[in-house]
């Protein structure tokens, strides 16, 4: 009798967590399934390549590709090795002492927060009080103190930061302790256990977490959406040097996003109805490009994984 | 605790280390207690016991390798060569270029052959290939695994089998020119062919190292070590030459522990 009910319930459990992982698979296959029909159709090169055209009802969104590829260059710039650092300093050089419980709790609270407040919170600190404060102090007139794609960059940073650190944390903590005794035991310094044992062991779980998170904020809307996203621009956020004739990014310029066209043209445009396949063949974009962000992510593991045998 | 002078086999050569009244703590819990020894250079130094008596605590406190990981706290002095290691003007990659280590587990860097004899050199400095194939070459050949990965030296250390990995961490340590060497017991994850190949080798290098091994195999210690320390509790019961301590112990307990009765 009894054995009868544990297989009942055994079954039942089994049943239960199988109909929800394909929930979760449904879902994905879902969305997945609706933007690409919907999306596939409009993709064509000058999709890519043109700019939006007659009031954003027609032509392409190569300005919000490049933006979005510009801004999590930027973002990768500063979020990853600012991330790594924190994690070795966390792991590698604070024992469990008062300080490094304070700081292991706000990165886990920081992680926490809704990603608008970090759009509030990037106006309030990057534009008005550092951008404004540049502007004040060399009495420029408005000119760091506005939306502009490195105060957005700064915010999507602060956003993937806490992730970074805790993915790259993991990695860290996963180099078994033998290995860093044998370092020592042969008189390494701190560092050169870091950098010769520690860091190369770690080095494939780092940058997977990093790209990972990366590929999240990529993706991101609030944060960017006061910070230096711009609804619509007639020229691409670059500069070009004098006499040199070089173009390089402007990061003082303001820019379009995939993201941000997706929400405008969902819920900003001039005809909403008309730009619907607009809307489809932005959104497969953007998650093409995070997909290629993870595709990377996972060459780069095996890539090491074979290396470190 | 002293050899006795004149104690049969005794030849007294010089004091390389001297443990002065060592009391070791991690965090609250007393893992040696008040002990107070010699090791004599260029002989083999066994310390036996049953597990958790304090045997790896004793000669981690040498290399002052435990507290890298672990909260420890320490009184009384180990003397290396009449310095104290726990002075404060010690200078500790130097303190662990001189006492080199070789680990429970067979612990290579997921690295070449090579690179894992070559690692301590290239810590201080040396890049000078010619210099550092010599010094592969001396010290693999020293730990008696020249002629098996000679023609390999380019592929990983984890493909060596266990035995031969503990060769490389032994050739490891020596690349770097220590002055005594450490042995955590060494034998207790190998085979007794591995353990045979081992032994013969600590007998070889003691010509130019002063050893201290950890082991909780009697034979062994009996086998290879010119001195033996039991220790129970983490306090040195009994502390003599190793033919004395096996046939004709002081204490009681040593003779239980010897002949098996407990442990």
């Amino acid at each position: 009798m009894i054995i009868k009910r544990r297989k009942i319930f055994n079954t039942f459990f089994q049943g239960l967590c199988r109909g929800i992982a394909f929930l979760v698979i449904l879902a994905l296959i879902a969305i997945l399934v609706r933007v690409i029909i919907s999306g596939a159709t409009v993709i064509n090169p000058g999709f890519l390549l043109k700019k939006p055209m007659e009031g954003m009802t027609a032509g392409g969104i190569f300005p919000a590709i490049f933006g979005t590829i510009c801004i999590t260059i930027l973002m990768i710039i500063m979020a990853i090795p600012a991330g790594i650092a924190a994690a070795i300093y966390l792991i590698e050089y604070t024992g469990k002492g008062f300080l490094s419980r304070i700081i292991r709790a706000s990165i886990n609270n920081l992680a926490g927060v809704p990603s608008i407040v970090f759009g509030l919170f990037g106006v309030g600190f990057f534009i008005l009080f550092i951008g404004r404060g540049i502007d004040r102090a060399f009495g420029f007139p408005l000119l760091f103190g506005q939306p502009a794609m490195l105060w957005a960059a700064s915010t999507l940073a602060l956003l993937v930061l806490p992730v970074i650190i805790v993915s790259t944390e993991e990695a860290l903590n996963s180099v078994p302790v033998s290995l860093r005794e044998a370092a020592f035991a042969l008189g390494a310094t701190k560092w050169q256990v870091v950098r010769n044992v520690v860091l190369p062991q770690a080095r494939s779980g780092i940058l997977t977490g990093a790209i990972l998170s990366i590929s999240r904020g990529a993706g991101e809307t609030a944060p960017i959406l006061f910070t230096g996203c711009a609804y619509f621009l007639p020229r691409l956020p670059v500069f070009t040097i004098p006499y040199a004739h070089v173009p390089v990014i402007n990061p003082f310029d303001q820019f379009m996003c995939l993201s941000y066209h997706i929400f405008i043209m969902a819920t900003q445009s001039t005809n909403i109805e008309i730009t619907r396949p607009i809307q489809y063949g932005t959104t497969l974009v953007l998650i093409i490009l995070t997909f290629l962000l993870n595709l990377s992510a996972i060459i780069f593991r095996i890539y090491f994984r074979k290396r470190s045998k | 605790m002293k050899v006795k002078q004149g104690t049969k086999g005794h030849q007294e050569t010089k004091t390389k280390i001297k443990l002065d009244g060592l009391t070791f703590y991690y965090g609250k819990l007393k893992a040696i207690d008040n002990i107070s020894m010699e090791f004599f250079e260029c002989k083999v130094t066994a310390i036996i016991g049953p597990s958790g008596c304090g045997k790896s605590t004793l000669i981690k406190s040498i290399n002052r390798i435990s507290e890298i990981t672990n909260d420890v706290q320490i009184e009384g002095k180990v003397l290396l060569d009449n310095k104290n290691v726990y002075d404060r003007d010690i200078d500790l990659v130097d303190l662990r270029r001189r006492v080199g280590m070789v680990f429970q587990r067979p612990n290579p860097f997921p690295k070449s052959i090579y690179d894992n004899v070559a690692f301590g050199p290239r810590l201080y400095g040396a890049n000078n290939k010619k210099q550092l194939d010599e010094i592969v070459e001396y010290s693999l050949t020293k730990s008696a695994l020249w002629n098996e990965v000679k023609d390999r030296l380019n592929q990983s250390a984890i493909g060596l089998s266990g035995g031969q990995q503990q060769r490389l961490c032994i050739a490891r340590a020596l690349a770097v020119d220590p002055e005594v060497l450490l042995m955590d017991e060494p034998c207790s994850a190998l085979d007794p062919t591995a353990t045979a190949r081992i032994e013969e080798l600590i007998e070889d290098l003691k010509k130019y190292y002063t050893i201290a091994i950890v082991t909780h195999n009697m034979q062994q210690a009996a086998r290879i070590s010119d001195y033996t320390g039991f220790l129970l509790n983490g306090q040195l019961i009994e502390y003599n030459i190793t033919t004395e301590i096996f046939t004709n112990p002081d204490k009681k307990v040593t003779e239980d522990y010897i002949t098996g009765r407990f442990g």
